[in-house]
């Protein structure tokens, strides 16, 4: 009797372990992978064998920021080209590959990086690295189809800013805010500037910037590492290393007091963007900065901060106020306040109310629950983004893209629950300051 | 091992079916039950992520909003007070919902890790049975609902699809905006939310999906916690089904370089016979964005536009075909020409055999790379519960794909899209 007891005492416990193993689950990412192949190319593959399905990035280290003026908008323009074939694989047929595979195909071009996706079955994957290599360095340039293409960017500058009230703002923003940083101009360039490129301006730009040397590589999905690598290095190994040349300092003149910029434009109501240099990961100079302006970024958005129950709930000054900040910037950044004004508001005097609860920061201390909750926050989104295949290989391309090491994505929740009260405050009273504000106002009368 | 094995699988499959061309299936095994209650529930589990998804819909869409435009909508966001509660946060767990013309959605996101989940679940549960009517939050959510209409109006996007649902629809349902206009808003009274909770938020008219790294028996147990607190209630009616518009032009007024074009006319319900042709067709026509029919001759051709696509949305009532395209105000009249050109021929001439095996290829090939993530699939299964699709959809998709013929496409066209009574909405161009 009493060990049959025993037995079933025993029995339940082994079931509760078992229950409790199971629920309690690994949260870290699976580990990525890293070869350099003969040529210099990096290449980085984490595996997730979830679905038979492959995201693959293959990312160049150039964008908007490595232009100057005259040429502005070039990467973008590139992007466009890099769908116009090769003698291997005339124009479309890449496309047509892919989409004969049901695979997906885009490209993005931003400020510090261009990157060029495809989302594939795993048997596909060789297919689609001989084909990006292929066009890595044996791309067709047409005078045709640069004119063609050109109207089309035209086209897509203007749904995206000179028909679009924010993105219009956002532009006039940073314009003013960088005075000799690239990041002046925008990643869609000038319009002189898109209308007046020549083949031969396009031509020597991929030739300068698309060399193995300069690109990455990633893949997250249905693959093994060590196979990927041997692969990489049949397709893109063979093609032949070039020197990288060097890219001059971009060094932002240190700004010596407020800016305020004022547009008029049509739109519904009236904006306010305030924008302020900040350093990211790769330009802190000291770690934590980046964790705390993560954090600071994040406690503006919440609707129970103050901030936020001040101007948009116990006053509405603003119908709505966003925030971006991108730490994985090659140079310092903004972080910008994006607000709408509320009906009936004098946009002055949003502008005069956000500069008071901005300063709240610099002499409050956040308290601990509070800033418990944000924690959390952050790390429970990172996790939920790794649900999506695309989005892993985004986070490790655009650190590799920047020269940042991919092992920041595993330190993430360590980095960020690090970050003290005084540290958020001592980044308010560096970085949110008056005498490095940018105000912009969109006057929508 | 099992990696293998379930290649070998899917290889087996692609034999045993007779079909010309070989595609790899999803490895998806959907498991199906109903609650205490009777809400239907469909399940499929994951691995490698500790994360759970549930999502809960009821048929309460805008399209059940009667005289009160909005009504669906501001009921959706007064269940819970998202801005004032940091409770699902503190779990690891984010709540949200969204509105279209047919259903109301709750989404449960969780990290599966105790004793965050068990909150979690807890928390969504007792919303449905306590949701926060107070006159503050009313207020808030009001305001909040203003705003976004508010910022809508900038929006060339929102302006041109919104009144194209209106000139299609006309007095039927589906006419009129999710979120209402600002003078509707105003109206709403509490108790015009209870009543419509009361008649929409209830078993019968639910229907639940949930993914995740658990079992089915622990997906069992979450399912009858969530749904525990939803009284039974009566089914939604059916609603009417929508009649073919006549054709219009409409000009919306928007200070702008671009015009944004929107071309469309009423489509089809979820499960309509022509629903495989009508997809495979659509690929060609504009679904495959630049490799289409629209795209090669508006992008590639002509640079006339950076993105054009046409779509079909199936609805229960019939819901909308809809092509879309921006340009420059100067070309709109070009541009609507030969959008207008190249419908008229597709509808006439049907695809080429080229167009029709490359459109299937894409269609089959990219089907289970839709599904890589957890998301995507608790949306499928939700679709697949609320329409009644069939539960093997994930299974046999692929094949009816397959199955489609020239022919087939053309009679389905023929039948579907009349190229003479395209109503069209033109956003901006006034400078």
């Amino acid at each position: 009797m009493r060990l049959i007891a025993e037995i079933r005492q025993l029995a339940i416990t082994a079931f509760l372990l078992v229950v409790v193993a199971a629920e309690h689950v690994q949260a870290a990412p699976a580990a990525i992978h890293e070869c350099r192949l003969t040529n210099g190319m990096q290449v980085l593959v984490q595996e997730d064998h979830r679905a038979p399905v492959v995201a693959i990035q293959l990312w160049y280290k150039v964008g908007a920021s490595y232009e100057h003026e005259g040429i502005t908008g070039i990467s973008h323009v590139l992007e466009h080209m890099m769908s116009k074939g090769t003698p291997r694989y005339p124009k479309g047929r890449f496309s047509r590959l892919i989409a004969a595979n049901g695979g997906i195909k885009n490209a993005t071009t931003a400020a510090d990086f261009t990157f060029y996706y495809t989302e594939i079955t795993p048997d596909k994957v060789p297919l689609v690295l001989e084909m990006e290599a292929d066009r890595m360095r044996n791309l067709l340039f047409k005078e045709t189809e640069l004119k063609r293409e050109l109207r089309v960017v035209m086209e897509e500058r203007r749904m995206r800013i000179d028909d679009n009230p924010e993105g219009t703002l956002n532009e006039r923003l940073r314009a003013a805010a960088f005075i000799s940083s690239p990041y002046h101009h925008p990643v869609a360039g000038w319009p002189q500037d898109i209308r007046h490129l020549t083949i031969d301006d396009l031509r020597r730009w991929y030739q300068r910037w698309y060399v193995p040397d300069n690109a990455a590589l990633v893949i997250v999905g249905d693959v093994n590492s060590a196979q990927i690598c041997s692969l990489a290095q049949q397709t893109f190994g063979a093609v032949p290393h070039e020197p990288l040349a060097a890219l001059k300092p971009q060094t932002e003149m240190p700004q010596l007091g407020a800016k305020t910029i004022i547009i008029n434009f049509p739109a519904n109501s009236d904006y306010v963007y305030l924008g302020y240099p900040v350093p990211g990961l790769k330009t802190a100079s000291q770690s934590w900065e980046p964790y705390a302006l993560i954090i600071l970024a994040k406690l503006l958005t919440d609707p129970r901060s103050d901030f936020q129950q001040q101007l948009t709930r116990k006053q509405i000054l603003a119908s709505s106020i966003a925030v971006e900040y991108i730490p994985y910037s090659r140079l310092d950044n903004l972080l910008t306040i994006k607000a709408r004004v509320a009906t009936g508001v004098k946009s002055r005097h949003l502008v005069q109310k956000l500069f008071a609860e901005l300063n709240k920061l610099q002499t409050h201390l956040l308290p601990e629950r509070q800033l418990q909750q944000i924690k959390r926050q952050l790390i429970t989104e990172q996790i939920f983004e790794q649900d999506n295949l695309a989005s892993r290989a985004r986070e490790i391309g655009r650190l590799t893209a920047i020269g940042l090491p991919y092992q920041i994505l595993g330190n993430f929740e360590k980095n960020i629950n690090a970050v003290t009260a005084e540290q958020l405050r001592e980044a308010a009273r560096h970085y949110l300051t008056a005498a490095r504000s940018n105000t912009a106002t969109l006057n929508h009368d | 091992m099992f990696r293998y094995a379930k290649h070998f699988l899917a290889a087996l499959f692609c034999c045993i079916s007779a079909a010309a061309q070989a595609y790899i299936k999803p490895q998806i095994q959907v498991r199906h039950w109903y609650t205490a209650n009777q809400i239907p529930v469909y399940f499929v589990a994951t691995t490698e992520l500790p994360i759970l998804d549930l999502k809960l819909a009821f048929a309460a869409g805008s399209a059940r909003d009667a005289q009160q435009p909005g009504l669906a909508y501001l009921s959706s966001k007064m269940l819970f007070n998202q801005s004032g509660n940091t409770a699902f946060e503190q779990n690891r767990a984010r709540f949200s919902s969204s509105v279209n013309r047919d259903k109301t959605v709750f989404h449960l996101r969780a990290v599966n890790q105790t004793p965050d989940i068990h909150q979690a679940l807890k928390l969504f549960a007792a919303i449905f049975s306590a949701p926060d009517l107070s006159a503050r939050h009313f207020q808030t959510e009001k305001r909040l609902l203003a705003n976004k209409i508010q910022k809508e109006a900038d929006s060339m996007k929102y302006q041109g699809e919104q009144n194209l649902y209106k000139a299609l629809y006309v007095q039927h349902p589906y006419a009129h905006a999710p979120l209402g206009s600002v003078q509707n808003i105003q109206r709403l009274q509490p108790r015009d939310i209870k009543n419509f909770y009361r008649q929409y938020y209830v078993a019968s008219n639910a229907v639940m999906s949930i993914v995740g790294n658990i079992t089915e028996q622990r997906a069992r147990e979450i399912a009858e916690i969530a749904a525990r607190q939803i009284p039974a209630g009566k089914p939604a009616p059916a609603l009417p089904l929508a009649q073919d518009a006549s054709g219009a032009i409409l000009k919306v007024a928007h200070s702008s370089t671009q015009v944004h074009l929107f071309i469309g006319q009423i489509g089809i319900t979820p499960t309509d016979p022509a629903y495989f042709p009508l997809i495979v067709g659509n690929q060609i026509l504009g679904g495959g964005a630049l490799i289409s029919r629209l795209g090669e001759e508006l992008r590639l051709k002509r640079g006339l536009t950076y993105s054009v696509s046409s779509h079909f949305y199936p609805l229960a009532a019939r819901g909308p075909f809809i092509i879309k395209l921006q340009t420059h105000h100067r070309q709109a009249e070009q541009a609507c020409q030969l959008v207008q050109k190249v419908i008229s021929q597709f509808v006439t001439n049907g695809p080429t055999t080229d167009e029709l095996n490359a459109a299937k290829q894409k269609l089959l090939g990219n089907f289970p790379i839709q599904f890589d993530s957890n998301e995507e699939i608790v949306d499928q299964l939700l679709e697949i519960g609320f329409y009644h699709l069939p539960l093997d959809y994930f299974h046999r998709y692929q094949d009816k794909i397959n199955a489609v013929t020239a022919e087939q496409v053309t009679a389905a066209f023929q039948r579907h899209i009349n190229p003479a009574a395209l109503t069209t909405v033109i956003v901006g161009g006034h400078e």
